[in-house]
């Protein structure tokens, strides 16, 4: 499903540049649930990012079944993001102004799904991560682990075959982090494809498969 | 995405920071209140030569004005003289005043009541144009009903009104006013729209002000034989020069031993305009450079704008909106500035001028200018505005990428 050869980011600014990967291949099939473990600053966000088409890759390449992403057009990789990915991240990014319920509509409104099946896949979603009940609440009125299903409820609303998670346990504390866990290796089973970055090895080991990254180079897969 | 959608989160966005929504409102009103303006000082003086043109039928290179600059004026032997010069095809003049006859209360009553300036500059008072016949011989004022009727003498007494448009319903054609050996009688109607020079303007005063021209809409005229204070009038007959003209005029005040100053219209016109054109490209000048600095200004707050909410354009991003998505909603929330700017220029630019023009009888046909021909070119100017203060924006979210949107911010 997912194939990276020799990947290589190299953040530029003015005065300095950071290698963040140095050469990474690696390929992900679908139906896992892969777990990207490595100290702080060694590259795991960076390599979710290039994974999800949030950033671009300065050396290498990155396939994707047969579609060699790192060569599509801006315009391109925004549509493949659309199609392909889900995303939940370490702050959960959710839009303080909208409610819990808006704010699983949202990629289910980017995608022009009609009104009436909307509320259905709303409702669904969120009846699936637990938190049905808080639909009208705003986002800042949830607790950090319902914050997170609300994240993970949007990312599902997205419908794509692949979900991406950026620490997703960073923000929350541990008894949490086994609800979002537990929900997680629930979607996996569901037939999605999950990949998780963290940096806790515990949480890493409740996945298929362990990727291990040190320094921007791959030291175990 | 959907338009609606894209509008909606517009929408929402403004809502969210009004505040900034208002000082970018402000900061783009003004600019297009200047526009408005300067649009407004120029069409106003254009207004103002086309009407000195069309009310006299000779038109402005061929009308003059002299006077004596010491007094009588009603030197009758000069006058004849003149009257009779074969250069100098008609001699008229015209002046203001009120009067307070009783038998005009009627008059005055619909005058006072349609047009409330005449009655906080006379009160008591019917406020009469005074033509004389030579002059109203040769304007080109036209009547709606009745005739107008120069060429005969004013010999049994009786003296022909015309009255402006709004009398028309309200008083009939032909009523006679009587008063202490005074017989007025009502000749005729004049056509909508119809204007006249300020007689101030004889005496070569407040040429190039807006205000010169009247609108006779209220108006009453009396066409009258005698000579005002206020100055005369003169048009040039067939196959005279100018210089001609002014030779033939001097030459009989020399040979009376008086002074006498002799202008055209449209010299009058254009000394006066020197500073007015003046005005105009200093006013044009300024404007260039605030709408220029306010361009800036509008980009800068739209980058504050982009910066700050960075964040939410990331999200979306992830969520899978595409560019296209967050330019629409960009320049959405740039539409419903610039039509919120729009209003509050329209809203704003009447009091405006009319403060400025000091708020007189004139009000009407510069609302006209207004808004026909200034509002509408303010709403096309718009546009370019509008797309300028999208530029900043747009090519700002072209370069980044959705990852350095989120990753740009941290709780
Ligand atoms: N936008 C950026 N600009 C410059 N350097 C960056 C940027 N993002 C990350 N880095 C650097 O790249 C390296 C990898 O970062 P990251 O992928 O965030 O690591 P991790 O997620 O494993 O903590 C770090 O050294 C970090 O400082
Ligand atoms: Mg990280």
């Amino acid at each position: 499903m997912i194939k990276l050869e020799n990947v290589t980011k190299i953040y530029k600014n003015k005065a300095t540049s950071t290698t963040a990967l140095r050469g990474i291949s690696l390929s992900i099939e679908r139906g896992e649930f892969v777990s990207i473990v490595g100290t702080s600053g060694c590259g795991k966000t960076t390599l979710l990012n290039i994974i999800g088409c949030m950033d671009t890759l300065t050396d290498g390449k990155y396939f994707y079944d047969d579609v060699c992403v790192s060569d599509l057009s801006v315009k391109e990789q925004h549509e493949f993001r659309k199609e392909h990915i889900g995303f939940v991240f370490q702050h959960f990014e959710l839009m303080h102004s909208y409610t819990v319920y808006e704010n699983v509509e949202m990629p289910l409104l980017a995608r022009n799904v009609k009104k009436p099946d909307r509320k259905k896949k709303v409702n669904s979603y969120l009846e699936m991560v637990g938190i049905l009940d808080l639909a009208g609440k705003l986002p800042s009125h949830l607790s950090g682990g319902q914050q997170q299903r609300c994240a993970i409820a949007r990312a599902l609303a997205a419908e794509t075959e692949l979900i991406i998670a950026d620490e997703p346990t960073g923000a929350i504390d541990s008894r949490t982090s086994a609800g979002i866990m537990e929900l997680l290796t629930n979607l996996n089973e569901k037939g999605k494809t999950v990949i998780i970055v963290t940096h806790d090895i515990n949480i890493a080991k409740q996945c298929n498969r362990i990727i291990e990254i040190e320094d921007g180079r791959l030291v175990n897969s | 995405m959907k338009n609606r959608i894209r509008f909606m989160f517009a929408w929402h966005k403004i809502v969210l920071n009004f505040k900034s929504f208002i000082s970018s409102i402000l900061v783009m009103t003004i600019s297009l209140i200047l526009i408005a303006f300067s649009l407004f000082f120029y069409h106003g003086t254009q207004y103002v030569e086309n009407q000195y043109d069309h009310t006299l039928t000779k038109g402005m290179s061929r009308s003059g004005i002299f006077g004596f600059t010491s007094h009588p004026y009603r030197d009758y032997d000069i006058m004849n003289e003149l009257y009779n010069s074969k250069e100098i095809e008609s001699i008229g003049s015209t002046t203001l005043g009120g009067n307070d006859f009783e038998c005009f209360s009627e008059l005055r009553a619909i005058q006072s009541g349609n047009a409330s300036d005449y009655v906080n500059s006379i009160s008591g008072f019917l406020e009469i144009l005074w033509i004389n016949k030579t002059l109203l011989g040769f304007s080109e004022l036209k009547l709606d009903t009745g005739n107008m009727i120069t060429d005969q003498e004013i010999n049994d007494g009786v003296m022909y009104m015309y009255l402006g448009s709004a009398y028309k319903d309200k008083v009939e054609l032909g009523t006679i006013y009587e008063e202490s050996n005074s017989k007025f009688q009502v000749q005729g109607f004049l056509e909508r729209g119809s204007t006249w020079i300020d007689p101030d303007t004889i005496n070569g005063i407040y040429v190039t002000d807006a205000n010169n021209v009247l609108e006779l809409e209220n108006s009453v005229i009396v066409a009258d034989d005698y000579i005002h204070v206020g100055g005369l009038f003169f048009s040039i007959s067939d196959g005279t020069t100018r210089d001609e003209a002014v030779k033939a005029i001097t030459d009989i005040a020399d040979k009376h031993e008086r002074e006498i100053t002799v202008g055209f219209l449209d010299d009058m016109y254009k000394s006066e305009n020197e500073d007015t054109r003046l005005l105009i490209s200093y006013i044009v000048r300024i404007m260039a450079v605030v709408v220029f600095s306010s361009l800036v200004m509008i980009s800068c707050l739209q980058i504050v704008a982009i910066l700050n909410d960075r964040r939410t354009y990331g999200i979306l991003y992830s969520i899978g909106a595409n560019e296209k998505d967050i330019g629409a909603i960009i320049i959405y929330e740039n539409i419903i500035r610039a039509i919120f700017s729009f209003l509050l220029c329209s809203i704003g630019i009447l009091p405006i001028v009319h403060n400025w023009y000091g708020g007189d009888i004139l009000w009407s046909p510069f609302k006209e200018i207004v808004l026909q021909k200034v509002l509408p070119v303010v709403f096309i100017s718009l546009i370019p505005i509008a797309i300028i203060s999208c530029l900043a924006p747009l090519i700002f979210l072209h370069r980044t990428t959705p990852s350095q949107l989120i990753g740009g911010k941290n709780d």
